[in-house]
This record gives structure tokens, sequence and C-alpha cells, in this order.
């Protein structure tokens, strides 16, 4: 018998084949799926070979530290620390302020504020107005600046030293007074929306945004991306309230450079610079690292796009990390340079690629590592797993001692190539402390890269580089990518290149502790108690609910009635008046519905069927509906779990402010965890809230009255994104008749 | 959220890099040492510029008069790739080991193609100098012709060229070119066609190199920690042997543009933004009245002050948003005559006639009334202010030398260049409008916005907000957000 096994499998062998393992193997899982680094086999024909008149190369230097020119130091009384560089070569002044005010610093329900203020800077201050600062500016031929980075705002100013006056009076200006102008927002937010929609024709860019968001997801500042939607949600007050929040003298500093008099320029930073009023700073927003979102590979489909964009990212390093010095030696060694490893891998694939590169975020706290190439489309997953394969080999082996030598000769010899212009030592200057290191670090910097050996690189390479935890985005042709994705084996997610770029929000199912899971069970029993019983709420058929109240949408408030009759189990209707004559009907019965809304124009009406895709999204809705959510958690199979007690902030009911409150997580089968917050005594809810793509969502509930047995709430506010909705219930029907014509569509917009 | 450039990537695409995007040539009257530039020939014709400053950094280009002009018209491409094949290897160097040696003592080496030029950029420590001149010396004449080399050169090229072809602007931008030019080789970029470089042969590329890679169509630029006598030495060293090369042709002196008689206008592919190329004929760098269309393009298009900025950007009263995102006017001024060329960006789809209408009435305004005092002075302080500033970088300073030569043919020119345009007067400024940026000179090419994108990310209209996600909430109406399958027309901004 044991003769014919063999056999058997050979046979096997020749029919099907064996249906691929349910998980299947990623790159990083293992070697499988990696290619190796082709072996080079160029030596047979070698063109160079034996020849002795070759050019040596030539002699690097031992490295030196870099000969800064003196800089004064001191701080104004009002706190804020000036640095001046004199440099009297040519006769130019630069003058840099550097506010610790950036995207980091940003709230994701106003993502975006850093880089519209920082552009409305320029844009006019309470004594001039945008035209005004251009002019100004233009006409002495200088140039004036400001624009938020990650970290920090940076106002610049460079002009010819004879009219420094210029920048004197119009820095401290922009600094302290800006107007934030309406006039003006509505021409920076056109920029901001034309940059999102540019990117839509950017590949590249549109690759970068998707990795950033992929590798941090949507709970880490470094994962959100803007969109037209979060664009157009910062307003005037969003400004001012930021202006206010983080430019204050003790949270910036100044270097002025260039042909200046240093007892003058002392005289002169205090009368203009000194004038900046004081002021407290909160501590910048902290984000734990959760560890890499759910996908790993996002395909970002982009039809006739002819190249595809790969990036691969993870985890970074700080630059405060002892290992920065190696970071930077083998990251050029992998793809820091156009001789790197991960460049000439792309190239030898396959004459024609442009090249591949990896870079990493020089950054107070970890940011990310990111290799990025652009490449035919039909080699895209080929040249994925070279690059996967580079990196491997560097994180296993390290580079070699020549790569080293040759990295640390270019890196420390480059550095003084640097400092040409006078604002060049300056822009190194705020860099440096800004990450808390003094004008050492750019004096010594090429003395730390001198000090970085293979055993140094190759330790810090296999601690940073870990082949198990990054992430891939292809932006390209998905009709051609997903054929070699499936070949491979690889598990992917797709989306559109017009998506919003965010991450999916499913969030990883974590198994629920039954002791969680009871406790969180005993709340809804004792909130379903408290809102009239479960055999109340069960035997509702439906109800019609009148509400009155005003919605903001973009910083523009009108009045709203709405009428919304429900019908248990899967009908709804919305009658709103807007305004008091835009009128908005949605009707939806199962998977079907209609609206009834204004056209492009808002001129006449137009009716549409709602679309699959927005279906999904009513699901969720009707799901969450305030009535019936109870029930809804107390189902059997229902995924809920038990969070930390929350003290409840700007809740719409100022009693309620401060007070802590029960909170029940309940998955819904969209994926999306819905937050219930529970007075403690009354047990009633006061909060509902969720995140539905990129943007956080509340419903405030308050003013509960007994209707039939059943307490409703009269007090709703919601809010998200831009808009802001606050209503009170005028009237509540319960069971009321209906009439199914209701849902049915008519025939035309009336 | 990278900041929108519109100039910057439009010059990029196509003018890369060169003729006049700071504020043209410089007054130094706010310096009180002047730079003063060494020139001289060495006897096989190679020209040398030097100019020594005390950085301690050093740049060394070497400008060839080969631009994508002097390629055979059905080698669109050629220039470019060849400059790509200077990095790969030469009889005494390795494939890359160019970049590698100048790389491995902290240098940089970079090069550029261009309409009328190439050249070749060694920037790195001031002691390396002798050794960059003995690179740069070697590849005149001694690059290695090999096949596989060729070839790969030719994909890398190709892919290059593979995506321009997927940015709207740069296809937009391609296209005004190709109507601009109806006869000169300024009709085309140095980025190439993938057609006619699939059809180059190395037969092609060695005559073009043997033509135009010759000590006399070159120019050797040294800007930084030196002395003209190093230089003399290090050029005479490594350069003097070369034997002087013929007399390299020129195809466009065949193929000069016949004057523009009537207004061209185009509107091409749409892009994500919408794009107005307005473009004028302007003559050749040699001309006088560049300095005086320099001045107008400067008061025109370059500073937020400026009129077509101002314009473009200004409210609309009715819809409460600018006309434009963005706009600006640039001189791309060549050896040959050049275009100046106006152009607005926006969103909206109904605002592409407006832009267009703006910028050709700001040009007739500056050209009936003039400029007002406070204008020609701040275009002429803009100028100065720029040029002290380019003083301070070493590479920028060495190709604004050797951009001189080839505009010119002198490398000392843009020097003297500041006292014309000193000598500007608001009637220069007229006179050249009238002349050069009439109407009929005219070639507008219209790039569409695909107005709000089809999914989600439409702005609601002012007056017909979305109903409120209230509790009771409504879903989102979506008739601000047409799906990806809604007919053309409803896909506009609001």
């Amino acid at each position: 018998m044991n003769r014919l096994l063999p056999l058997a499998l050979a046979l096997a062998a020749c029919g099907p084949k064996p249906t691929p393992a349910p998980i299947p193997v990623l790159p990083g899982d293992g070697d499988q799926n990696v290619a190796k680094p082709p072996v080079p086999t160029k030596q047979a024909n070698d063109p160079w070979a034996g020849r002795t008149d070759l050019i040596a190369p030539p002699v690097a230097k031992p490295a030196t530290p870099i000969e800064l020119p003196a800089i004064e130091s001191y701080k104004l009384a009002n706190g804020l620390q000036v640095h001046v560089i004199k440099n009297d070569r040519l006769p130019v002044v630069s003058m840099q302020v550097a506010v610790r005010a950036g995207r980091m610093h940003e709230p994701q329900s106003r993502l975006g504020v850093a880089e519209i203020a920082g552009d409305m800077l320029v844009k006019g201050t309470r004594r001039r107005n945008a035209l005004g600062i251009s002019k100004a500016i233009d006409f002495v031929g200088g140039t004036i600046a400001a624009d938020a980075t990650f970290e920090a705002t940076l106002l610049s100013c460079s002009v010819l030293a004879r009219n420094a006056g210029t920048c004197l009076e119009l820095l401290p200006e922009m600094l302290t007074q800006p107007a934030f102008a309406e006039s003006e927002l509505a021409k920076v937010r056109e920029q901001a929306i034309g940059a999102v929609r540019t990117r839509l024709d950017d590949a590249a860019t549109l690759a970068s945004s998707h990795v950033q968001n992929l590798l941090w997801g949507e709970s880490h500042v470094r994962g959100w991306v803007t969109n037209e939607q979060t664009v157009q949600s910062v307003r005037r007050e969003d400004l001012v309230a930021w202006h206010k929040a983080w430019f204050v003298p003790s949270n910036a500093m100044l270097v002025v450079s260039g042909d200046v008099d240093l007892k003058k320029l002392k005289g002169d930073l205090e009368r203009t610079f000194g004038a900046w009023a004081k002021g407290p700073v909160a501590p910048a927003p902290q984000y734990k690292v959760q560890g890499l979102s759910g996908s790993r590979i996002r395909l970002v489909d982009k039809p006739g796009q002819t190249q595809t964009h790969v990036r691969i990212a993870q985890f970074g390093v700080r630059h405060d990390d002892p290992r920065f010095f190696d970071t930077l030696v083998w990251n050029y060694v992998l793809g820091g340079n156009l001789s790197s490893r991960l460049f000439k891998v792309v190239r030898d694939l396959q004459p024609g690629k442009t090249g591949a590169s990896s870079t990493f975020d020089r950054n107070i706290e970890k940011g990310s590592f990111v290799a990025a190439t652009a490449t035919r489309t039909s080699d895209a997953v080929a040249t994925t797993k070279l690059l996967l394969g580079q990196i491997e080999r560097m994180a296993k082996d390290g580079p070699t001692e020549d790569e080293v030598a040759a990295a640390v000769s270019n890196i420390a010899g480059g550095y003084g190539l640097r400092f040409q212009a006078s604002a060049d030592i300056g822009a190194a200057l705020i860099g440096a402390e800004l990450h808390g290191f003094g004008r050492e670090y750019l004096q010594n910097f090429p003395i730390a890269v001198g000090k970085v050996d293979a055993a140094s690189a190759k330790k810090a390479a296999s601690e940073i580089l870990d082949p198990k935890a990054y992430v891939i985005v292809m932006v390209g042709d998905a009709k051609d990518l997903e054929p070699q994705l499936k070949a491979a084996g690889w598990k992917y997610q797709k989306v559109s290149f017009t998506d919003p770029v965010s991450a999916q929000v499913v969030q990883p199912e974590v198994p629920i502790d039954p002791k969680n899971a009871a406790a969180a069970k005993q709340l809804i029993e004792d909130a379903l108690a408290a809102k009239g019983g479960r055999a109340k709420l069960a035997a509702l058929k439906g109800f019609r609910m009148l509400a009155s109240g005003t919605t903001t949408i973009q910083g523009k408030t009108v009045p709203v009635e709405i009428e919304r009759l429900f019908v248990v189990p899967d009908k709804m209707r919305i009658d709103a008046t807007l305004a008091q004559r835009v009128k908005v009907i949605v009707a939806v019965e199962g998977k079907k519905g209609w609206q009834l809304a204004p056209d492009q124009t808002g001129a006449k009406l137009e009716l549409n069927d709602i679309g699959a895709n927005d279906i999904a999204s009513i699901d969720f809705e009707r799901r969450r509906e305030p009535e019936l959510i109870l029930l809804k958690a107390s189902e059997a199979g229902a995924k809920i779990s038990l969070g930390p007690d929350e003290a409840l902030t700007k809740h719409t009911d100022p009693s309620l402010e401060g007070k802590q409150h029960s909170v029940v997580k309940l998955r819904s089968p969209q994926g999306i965890e819905v937050h219930l917050y529970f007075h403690k005594q009354t047990k009633l809810l006061s909060r509902l809230s969720y995140a539905e793509g990129p943007v956080a969502e509340s419903d405030d509930f308050s003013d509960y009255k007994d209707i039939k047995g059943i307490k409703v709430a009269h007090k709703r506010n919601s809010a998200g994104g831009a808009r802001t909705t606050k209503l009170e219930l005028k009237s509540v029907v319960f069971d009321p008749p209906w009439d199914p014509k209701l849902f049915v569509k008519p025939a035309a917009p009336p | 959220m990278s900041r929108l450039s519109l100039l910057a990537a439009v010059a990029v695409i196509a003018f890369a890099g060169p003729a006049t995007s700071q504020p043209a040539p410089p007054k130094p009257k706010a310096i009180s040492k002047l730079p003063t530039i060494d020139t001289f020939a060495l006897a096989n014709g190679l020209k040398v510029a030097v100019l020594a400053t005390d950085t301690p950094v050093i740049s060394v280009q070497l400008w060839y008069r080969a631009g994508s002009k002097d390629e055979p018209r059905d080698r669109r491409g050629a220039a470019h790739m060849f400059e790509h094949m200077m990095f790969k290897g030469t009889q005494h160097v390795r494939a890359e080991g160019h970049a590698q040696f100048i790389n491995g003592v902290g240098g940089f080496v970079n090069a550029q193609t261009d309409e009328d030029a190439t050249h070749f950029i060694n920037t790195l420590p001031a002691d390396h100098l002798d050794f960059a001149i003995q690179l740069e010396a070697d590849r005149m004449r001694n690059l290695m012709f090999r096949p596989d080399m060729i070839k790969n050169e030719r994909e890398v090229v190709k892919e290059e060229i593979r995506q321009q072809e997927n940015a709207p602007v740069a296809k937009g931008f391609l296209k005004f070119l190709a109507i601009a030019f109806t006869k000169h080789p300024y009709a085309w970029t140095a980025s190439g066609t993938a057609r006619d470089l699939d059809a180059v042969t190395p037969d092609d590329l060695k005559k073009f190199y043997d033509t135009y890679y010759q000590p006399n169509n070159a120019l050797l630029v040294v800007v930084g920690k030196t002395t003209s006598a190093a230089v003399k030495t290090a050029a005479e060293k490594y350069f003097g042997a070369i034997p002087k090369g013929a007399e390299p042709p020129r195809p466009s002196a065949t193929a000069q543009e016949p004057a523009q008689t009537k207004r061209r206008r185009e509107v091409v592919d749409p892009g994500q933004i919408g794009l107005v190329l307005v473009g004028y004929h302007v003559p050749a760098a040699k001309d006088k009245d560049i300095y005086a269309l320099q001045v107008s393009s400067i008061i025109l298009g370059a500073g937020e002050s400026s009129r077509l900025k101002q314009r473009l950007k200004s409210i609309d009263p009715k819809t409460k948003r600018p006309l434009a995102l963005d706009g600006g006017m640039e001189a791309v001024i060549r050896e040959e005559p050049g275009m100046t060329i106006a152009l607005g960006a926006y969103l909206d789809p109904a605002q592409a006639e407006g832009v267009e209408a703006a910028i050709v009435e700001e040009i007739g305004k500056l050209a009936t009334r003039g400029p007002t005092n406070d204008e020609l002075r701040k275009a002429k302080n803009q100028v100065q202010s720029g040029f002290t500033f380019s003083l301070e970088n070493v590479q920028g300073l060495a190709q604004a030398i050797g951009r001189s030569w080839i505009l010119v043919g002198d490398p000392v020119a843009f020097m003297r260049d500041i006292d014309e345009i000193e000598k500007v007067s608001a009637a220069d400024v007229q006179r050249v409008l009238k002349k050069h940026m009439a109407p009929d000179n005219a070639t507008v090419v219209v790039i569409p916005p695909r107005g709000a994108p089809p999914k989600g990310e439409a702005p609601p209209k002012p007056d017909a907000p979305k109903p409120p996600p209230a509790a009771p909430k409504a879903p989102e109406p979506k008739a601000n957000a047409p799906k990806a399958d809604a007919p053309a027309s409803k896909a506009g901004t609001p």
C-alpha cells in the first residue's frame, strides 16, 4: 500500500492545483515572495576590465567641524529667543521665524488649519491688507513667505540690507496681528482645493498621501490627509483660535542673518518683535502609535495611468535617537543616492526604470521611513519585490564597509556645501534648535557622521527596519495591477484615486472579555429600562417627529425645519426645509431610495435615485436611530463592550459638562464602532459618537420628556466635519398613520 | 499638502531652468564690490569664465551649444538622451563613475538640456577643482558608445516622457508650443517624443556627439573659492590636448518662424485644474526690446502685487470666489525669438473665458496707459535685489554666466544688462507691448478643469446647503456630488 502513495501524489499533481492557503502569504511574512537581488553577471563583459588608465577616485578629506560665523543669542523681554548670525559678505539680510505650530498640532476636526493659517499670515494684518503687504515687499524687491510644515510654521523675509526696515515692520505685524480676512480666506481655500484636486492628477503625491494614511491610520495625526471637505470646514474663527493658542513669543524663535549692525538690531528687535504679547502655550498633542492599520497593501486605481507609483513605508526613527546618524548612513546606502541599492536594483531589473529612493523623516517624534519608485505598470509587483528584497537584505546584513565609507564621505563632505547663503545657516540653526539641539549640532554634524561604522550602521538598520511591519501603496491602473497582485498571492485593499484618502473605518476586532461584555450588557439593560422598557420600545411600529432649529455649514447659519417619519424596520422619510425656501426630501425603503433636492444651480429641484453606495451609509444611519439603538445593542450577538468612564465635554446641555458617563461601544455590521454615553444617574443616552470616514461625528441628546411612557430627547445637537445642527422637537407621534405613497418615487419633480 | 506653484510647474516642464525665471538681470548699485568675471579661451576654442568667491564651495560647469533646437526634426529628444549618456562611462571612467566620484567627496552632479543648450554641473568642496575639470574634459571626447547602454538610456528617457504624458498640464503646454511655433524647432521641448527616440540609432548619437561636443562649441564656467590662474592651469592640462572641431551646423538657421498674423486658440484635454496659457512671440535675447519686455512681464506677473495676480485673484462680488487660483507671466527669453507667456489657473469650468479675457485686458491696459512710476521702480528694484541674492550661491551664479553665453554669446553680458534695465522708461514698456503683444500675435491654449471630483468631495453651494445631518438625521442628498457616471455637465463646481 505504501508504495502507491508516491504514485497517488504524482497523479494528484497533474490535476487541479491545490487552492492557496486561506491567508495568502504577504511579502515580509517570510522570504518566499521576496525576490532576491539579481546576482551580478556583468563581470564577463565589463568593458573596463583590465584597463590601467582609469581615473582614480578623489581622496576625501577626513571629516572636520563646520566653521560657523559668530552667532549672538539672547531673549527679548517677552521671552522670544533670538539668534543673530552676522555675515557682511553681501549686503543682504534675512529674518526667519519659527513658531511651534505645525500640522502635528492640528485637531482632526480642523485638519488643514495650520497650512491655511500659515498662508493667511501674508494675506493681511490689522494695519494693511494683502495688497499692502505684497506692494511693500515687492517694491524693495524682497521676498516674504509663511508656510506651515509638520512641526512648525515658518516665516521668512529677505531684503537688501538697506531695506531691513521693511522686514522689521512686516514680520512682527504678520505674527501678532493677522487679519484673517474672509475675502482672503476664500482665495486661500480655493488654492487649497486646487491643490487637493491637483493631487488627483499627480500619482506621486497621491501615493505618498495614501502610504502615510495606511501606515499611521486614522487615529494618528500623521495618517490624516486633507480633502475638499476638510478645507471647506476651516473657518475664520478656527484661524483666530489657532493663532491665539500657538502664536506666542515663548513658542517661537527668530533668526536674523546677514549684513546687520548688532547693536542697532538689538534695539530694533526689542521695539518691533518685543511688542509681541506674552501668553501661555498648551502642550503639543500626543498620539499613540497604534501599530499598522488593518490593511497592508492598498491599490489605488487610477485608470489610464501608464506608470505605477509604489511606496513602501514603515516607522522611522526620532531625531534624538542615538541611532540617527547610523540611519543617515544605512539609508544613504539603501536608497539615498543615485548609486544606491534600491536605485540600482530597479534599473537592473529592466532598462527603463526611473530609479528608486528611500527617505525617513527627521522629526522630533518618530516619523516614517518610505521607499519609493515609479515603474512601468507591467513590472509593478516584480519591482516591489525587488525593493522589499533590498530592505530585508539591509535589515539582515547592513551596509558593507566600503558602502559606509562612501556614505560617510558624501554626507560629511557635503554638509558644508549647504551653507552658502547667509540664510542657509539660519535655516539650519532653526532646524536644530526646534529639536532641542544647539549650534554644536551644525558644527559637529560631519564628526558625528564620521563616527558611524559598518557595525553600528548594521545594528541600527536591523533594529529599525522591521521586515514584518510595513505597508505598501500602489497607484496605477488596477486592470493591469490586479492580475499581478493576485498571481503573487498578495491580499490588498482597492480604492479609487478619487476616493478621499482615508483608512477604512473598519477597526480591528478584538476579542471581548466576557466579563466586560456582561458589564456592557447590564448597562444597556439599565438604559432600556430608563428609556421606558424593552417591551414598549419593541412594540413601536414607527414614529413621526417634527423638529426645528438651525444648521451651520461653513460658518453660515440657516433655519431648518424637519419632519422625519420612521417605519419599523426599514422605511424612512425626511422632509427638510432650509432657510424657509430650499426643500429637500429623502425617502428610503429597504435597499432602495430616492431624493428630491436642488440641482447644481440651486434654481430647480431634481429627482434622483439614491445609489447603492449611499444606501450603505443610510443603513448605518437607520442602525443608529436613537429611539431604537438600545434594542439593537441588546440583541443576541450584538458586539458590545464597555469602555472606561468619560467626562463629557462640549455638550449642548451645559449641565452635563464635565459629568462622568458610562461608555458602551457597539460595533455595527458596517464595521463602524458607535460609542454610547450614558448618564450615570438617569441611565439615559447623552451622546452617541462615531467616525464615518475621516471625520468624527457626534450627536448630543438632552431635555428628555416622557411621551406615552417612552423618554425622548427633545434637544438634539449634531456636529461633524463642517456642520453643526441644533434641533428642538416640536412634536412626537408614536405609531402614526402613514401613507405608503410617501415612499414611492414621484414621476417627476413638482 | 503641497503649495500650488503653477508657474514653476510649467517652467519645469519645458522651458526648464533657463532664461528669466528670476526677475531678469540686475543693477548692482546695492553692492560696493562687484565681483569680476575673468574670461579667456584655449587654442582649441574652449571658452572659460571664472568668478572667484570666498565660500569653500566650487561649481564647475560645462555648457554646450547643443539643445533641442539643434536636433534633426525626426530625432526629437536626442539631445536630452545624449545628456543622460554622458554619465554612462568613458574610456577612463566607469558608468556612473563620474557621479560617484563627485558624490564621494560630498559634492553633487546634475545636468540639464533645454531648447538652446545642454549643461553639466559639478558642485563640490573647492579643493577638488582639478578633479572635476579632469572628469569634464574626459567625457567631452572619450564617451564609450555601448549598445546596451544606449538601449538602456533610451528607455529611461522614454519613461520620463511617459511621466509627462500622465500630466494634463504638461501635455497642454507641449500643445501650446506646437501651435505657437509652426516652423522653428522651439515647437518642441528637450524632453522629446518616444517615437523619435525609438528611431535614434547609435550612429545618430555618435554623429551628434562628434558635431556638438567639441571644445569650440563649449564654455567652461568655474565659480567658487579659486583663482583664474588655477583654473587656467587645469583647463590647459586637461582640455588643451583636445583638437578643435568643425563649426557645428544650426538647423534653426533655415527654420526661422514666420511672423504671426492671426490669433491662434485651441482647447485641449482637461486636467484637474484649468489652465489658460496666453503667449506672444518675442524677439531673441540680443534684441534691445528684451529689456523693456522683461520689465513689462515683471509689472504684469512677478510678485503678489503684480497686475495679473491682483486681477486674477480678486474676488468676484457675485460668486464670492476668486476668478482664478493663481496667475502670472514669464518672459521666456531664448537665443532665438521665444515667447512671453501669461497664465491663469482656475477651478470652475465656467471661468475659462473670464480668465483669458482678464489676461488680455491687463496686457492691453498696460500697453495703452503705461506703468506708474512706482511700478517701474518696483520692477527695477526686483531685478536689483534678485541679482544680489543670486550672488550668494555658486551654482546659480555659474548658471547665470553660462546662460548669458548661450543667449548672447558673452558670459559677462548679464552683468551689464542691469544698466539697460535701469534705462527702461514707461514709454518703452508701452511701445514693446504694442509691438510684440498685440492680439494678433497671441497663441491661446485652454486646458479646461474637470470640475468638482466625482465623489463625495464637492463643496456645498452657498445658497442651498445640504440638509442637516441632524438627529433626526437625513442622509446627505448628493445633488452636489454627482457620481462618477453622472453626465459631465453635472460635474461642475456649483
